[in-house]
């Protein structure tokens, strides 16, 4: 017994400094925003893939071909890494890299419902709020998750709630098209970043709102908007997708 | 997880199982349940269901959607579908609350021994029936006089209007829009022939200059504003000229800002087409064959208005406006040579002496350079009343006119209208009535004896309003209102609660003659009528009843759009059906099957134009517009030793006119108007620091201000907001008009300014 | 090191074989969905398959990993 825990201790004390390094290599581009090529999604993305494919080799083998052939000890070490260590390495890669990546404009433009609210916004000459903080720089990177920011690691439950019913309606064909945003957007979204601005506070009805502001009972686009090209506009733009502009209303 | 060390096995399998059964069945369940709040994001505020409505404010005429629950309105927000796309200013947003004010009227009330009392609708309707028959009989019908608004719904406006001409027989039927679009009004049938834009908002989306004249855009009609801003933001090369004597928030968005001294517009306008014709940037075409010249009654030559023009060199007009000719001869150019020009302007133009004039030279800019009829090129007045246009320039709700544009000066247009409200002939009467500041002065003389004031507030909205509070004090006057008190109650024998917004139905005209529906969605609090149930009432109590056949909302309207096809507002083919259904309709629309007309006067585009060229002006007889040689005059109320500044009037983004409404509203009520605005050299001059309580004085009158020291004015005049009733800057206002519109000169009078002694 | 009573010998149960082999089966499918979706990248369907199918499975694989390990370890008296 003792014999063989030996020699599969030392392979598994390899293995978990091999991830704890990757994980802190991964710890550590996250809080460094880095302009590297690699970014820590793609990090996240080769790790989740490389666990993947171990995990389902080693059970694969492990359960169908050398089942029986392997002392009942090892078959447990074995699966330890490969039911647990290898899925919960797949699942926390996995993760991150779907809160990270969905972060990202390129995946909310992978999907073609999408198409009129990113094309609007890459749009240089469209007046909607998300187009002008685009072409001006406003937000330096994943434009569309600086204003929806339930849907990130840190964000609300609702957030991913919301996430999974768009996906069910968008698998099943059940959403309405053109879309429409149902209940109040958070106000915080937009104060978090114009709150405190000079431009901001010189405004008197701002500071009159504010209290309706921050219980979102009023919307700051309602006077500020639209923040995308309104339903029958995105649903031209739907109709002739090889238009990119959204063009005023006849 | 807790075990029984006994059955380990068995107590594992069972609790694992419950665990996964029960998560999978609330995971499946939860969108059935019909927990949607579980389900789907919800708003902060439950809302029943929602409505497609007009916001009650300004003449921009936003779509909103309007939330009810429980016979309550709970919130409202933008309707993306109508021409606003979604967007609300403040005050839009504030409609929420207004229905709910503590200020509303809710009852009748009577005075009896100097004071309000509470009395029944009877008693109330028995008393006004009374003094209005005494005063008809006794008097004759000139005796009494409706004063109505751009805010009473065209329905209520159109029962008034026929009642007292038709009806009663008198023409002494007056709206507050006199103060507030007569001068367009007048501007436009100077020009065309007929009132009424020839251009749309839409023209907005194509203009590339926008020649922004007389008005406050951002803060006064911020919806129209954001759409500015957006033809900007997506076109960068857009210009946008800002003429106005204060660098008001749109001066500051301005490429170029004229702040001319108040009342020189002439001189300006004059300057620019001179400009025009010094190098050329004149449409041949137009001159020739689609326009004419003339000085008053005499017609005249291009040559000869070319003549009077050369007066007029940037370089003069400079010195009256007191700006560089740099400064005119860049607005002249950027004007004439932009693909397409959009004029906007509101009360900076029309307040004034010389304010028929002003229009119709902003008309005649783009009559000369060709800034006519394409997409973007119009000259187009912002209106400032939710009906303003429909309600009373559309229905003739004023003094001198008739519906569609009729004259009563005019016996052909008298005959029309009795043929077709089926009076006898001669049963209007051939003098025109008083207009608003000659009726408050008949009020005062005596000549008139009874008035009915009906949505609006003249006891705080007239020019040198202490000399006309005296009239109001002695006439019988009946103010129906939402709101009680105001400063017009204070001289009311009759104040009648009235309905407001969504608590009942009728249609606006805003100010792209577009019409639209307000739907009714609550009922009325305590004992609230519609002002439309009131004068069918009043009708019934002067014998009129047979008259004012039609009395709900939807049958004055037929009858109303009916009598339209009669003229060339045609709107016939906008029905009550559309009006439900649509985001409003634009007229002339004569038939069903017709989308509504964007621009005016373009044969193929507009229904009414018959002809085949370019443009067919056919409100003038000779199918051209009219350009008219007019003369920078001197100022009637002139600078004196005793009054060095030149107070200007205007308003702020948050509050809507005397703050009736908008006074209670919760989100609104907190930001105060009371305040003069003050150059630093002007405040150092009279020492007066900011904030410092200050006397602001004219030969009319004083009111009290706080001081607000800000390059904002230019030296030598001062500013301050029509809003406060705590603090009536019409005390101090001239009472001096247009000579044509009869629209009083809110925007120049000459004061002095003193700081308060303690 | 050696703890346990060398004496007393333990059957594994058939219950935590079943649920190690459905932890397997399980992980699997779950990996299996989950590279899909890392492999293919963000679509609707590759993030519906990776998310909403595999991670489920992978979670599932673990407790029902974690569930055989106690349940065995109780069996033993260790726990």
């Amino acid at each position: 017994m003792m014999h063989h825990d030996r020699s599969y201790g030392r392979p598994l004390s390899l293995l978990v400094a091999f991830l704890a390094g990757i994980w802190l290599t991964g710890t550590t581009a996250w809080a460094y925003e880095a302009h590297d090529a690699v970014s820590d999604v793609d990090v996240f993305r080769g790790l989740g893939i490389a666990a993947s494919v171990a995990g389902i080799l080693l059970l694969i083998f492990v359960q169908y071909v050398y089942r029986k052939r392997i002392r009942h000890g090892t078959y447990h070490r074995l699966l330890l890494v490969g039911v647990f260590l290898l899925p919960v390495t797949a699942t926390w890669s996995t993760t991150t890299t779907v809160m990270e990546g969905t972060k990202m404009v390129q995946a909310c433009a992978s999907c073609h419902v999408m198409d009129p609210f990113v094309n609007d916004m890459k749009n240089q000459s469209s007046p909607t709020l998300a187009a002008r903080h685009y072409r001006n720089n406003w937000i330096a990177k994943d434009q569309c998750y600086a204003c929806h920011v339930t849907y990130g690691v840190t964000g609300t439950l609702a957030g991913k709630r919301d996430g999974f019913r768009h996906w069910l309606h968008y698998v099943t064909d059940t959403y309405p098209d053109p879309i429409q945003y149902v209940g109040s957007y958070s106000n915080s979204n937009c104060l978090s970043c114009h709150r405190g601005t000079n431009k901001w506070e010189r405004v008197k009805s701002h500071q009159a709102l504010l209290g309706e502001l921050s219980a979102d009972r009023i919307a700051c686009i309602t006077c500020h908007g639209p923040p995308h090209p309104l339903p029958d506009e995105r649903a031209a733009a739907a109709a002739n997708r090889t238009a990119l502009v959204v063009k005023p209303r006849e | 997880m807790s075990h029984k060390p006994d059955a380990p096995n068995g107590l594992t399998r069972r609790e694992l199982g419950r665990l996964l059964g029960v998560s999978a069945g609330l995971a499946c369940l939860a969108p059935l349940t019909g927990c949607n709040s579980l389900w789907e994001r919800q708003s902060v505020i439950p809302v029943d269901g929602w409505h497609k409505g007009v916001c009650r404010f300004c003449g921009t005429g936003c779509g909103v959607m309007i939330g009810v629950t429980n016979n309550k309105v709970v919130d409202v927000k933008g309707d993306d579908e109508a021409h606003n796309r979604g967007r609300l200013c403040i005050k839009g947003l504030a409609t929420r609350d207004i229905l709910y004010s503590e200020d509303r009227a809710l009852y009748p009330m009577i005075r009896k021994d100097g004071e309000l009392q509470r009395a029944s609708w009877d008693e109330a309707m028995t008393l006004i029936a009374q003094r209005f028959r005494e005063s008809i009989e006794t008097h004759g019908p000139a005796s009494v006089a409706f004063y109505g608004s751009g805010q009473l719904y065209t329905q209520e406006s159109y029962t008034a209007n026929k009642l007292f001409k038709a009806g009663i027989g008198t023409n002494n039927v007056e709206s507050n829009a006199r103060m507030c679009m007569a001068s367009a009004t007048t501007g436009y049938t100077a020009t065309f022939g007929k009132d009424e834009p020839p251009g749309c908002y839409e023209d907005m989306d194509y203009a590339d200059c926008f020649f922004i004249t007389g008005s406050n855009t951002l803060e006064c009609h911020p919806i129209l504003w954001e759409r500015v801003r957006d033809r900007k933001r997506s076109h960068p090369g857009t210009k946008i000229i800002v003429v106005d004597p204060r660098k008001t928030f749109t001066a500051r968005h301005a490429d170029l800002h004229l702040p001319i001294h108040p009342g020189t517009d002439v001189s300006l306008y004059n300057a620019m087409i001179y400009v025009f014709l010094q190098h050329n940037f004149i449409d041949r075409d137009m001159v020739e064959n689609y326009l004419t010249f003339k000085d008053g009654e005499e017609s005249r030559t291009f040559e000869e208005f070319k003549r009077h023009i050369a007066k007029y060199t940037p370089e003069a007009a400079a010195k009256t406006c007191g700006i560089t000719p740099r400064d005119i001869r860049e607005a002249a150019f950027l004007f004439a040579t932009s693909k397409a020009t959009m004029s906007l302007w509101t009360m900076g133009l029309n307040q004034q002496v010389q304010a028929t004039h002003s229009n119709r030279l902003v008309s005649a800019m783009h009559l000369l350079t060709g800034h006519f009829g394409r997409p973007g090129a119009t000259p187009f007045s912002i209106s400032g009343q939710p009906n303003a246009c429909g309600g009373v320039r559309d229905v003739g709700t004023l003094s001198h006119a008739l519906p569609n544009g009729r004259l009563i000066a005019n016996p052909k247009h008298r005959e029309e209208m009795e043929d077709l409200w089926k009076v006898p002939r001669g049963r209007i009467s051939p003098k025109p009535g008083y207009h608003t500041v000659q009726l408050f002065e008949a009020l005062g003389r005596g000549d008139v004896k009874c008035c009915l004031v009906m949505c609006t507030n003249p006891g705080q909205t007239l020019p040198n309003v202490t000399a006309y509070r005296q009239g109001m004090e002695k006439a019988f006057l009946v103010v129906v209102d939402a709101f009680y008190p105001t400063e017009t109650t204070k001289f009311a024998d009759v104040v009648l609660p009235a309905a407001l917004w969504v608590e009942k139905e009728g249609v606006t005209g805003n100010g792209d003659r577009r019409y639209h529906l307000y739907p009714k969605l609550v009922s009325p609090p305590g004992e609230v009528k519609s002002d439309l149930a009131i004068l069918v009432e009043l009708a019934d109590r002067l014998g009129h009843g047979d008259l004012i056949s039609a009395r709900t909302p939807k049958d004055v309207w037929d009858e109303w759009r009916k009598i339209s096809s009669h003229s060339a507002y045609n709107f016939e083919g906008i029905t009550y059906e559309r009006l439900q259904k649509e985001r409003g309709l634009q007229w002339p629309c004569p038939t069903e099957s017709h989308p509504g007309t964007k621009r005016r006067y373009l044969p193929g585009q507009d229904p009414m134009a018959t002809g085949s060229g370019r443009f067919d002006f056919y409100g003038k007889h000779d199918r051209r517009a009219t350009i008219w040689l007019d003369r920078q005059e001197e100022p009637v109320d002139p600078y004196a030793d005793e009054f060095p500044l030149i107070l200007n009037t205007g308003r702020i983004l948050e509050h809507w006119h005397t703050m009736t409404i908008t006074g209670s509203a919760p989100t609104l009520k907190g930001i105060q108007p009371d305040y003069l605005e003050i150059h630093p050299y002007d405040a150092y001059q009279a020492e007066v620091k900011d904030g410092d309580p200050v006397i602001v004085k004219s030969r009319r009158g004083e009111v009290e201000l706080r001081a607000r020291i800000t390059e904002i004015v230019r030296p030598g005049m001062v500013f301050a907001t029509m809003h406060s009733c705590r603090h009536l800057i019409n005390q101090v206002t001239h009472d001096v008009y247009d000579p044509f519109s009869k629209e009083p000169a809110f925007k120049r009078c000459v004061v002095a300014v003193r700081r308060k002694s303690a | 090191m050696e703890t346990e009573n060398p004496k007393v010998v333990y059957r594994t149960s058939v219950w935590v074989t079943i649920q190690l082999s459905l932890a397997v089966n399980c992980a699997i499918a779950g990996m299996a969905c989950v590279l899909f979706f890392l492999w293919k990248g963000f679509g609707a369907w590759t993030i519906g398959v990776g998310t909403f199918v595999g991670m489920p499975l992978l979670m599932l694989a673990v407790l029902l990993y974690l569930g055989a390990v106690v349940t065995d370890l109780k069996t033993r008296g260790a726990l």
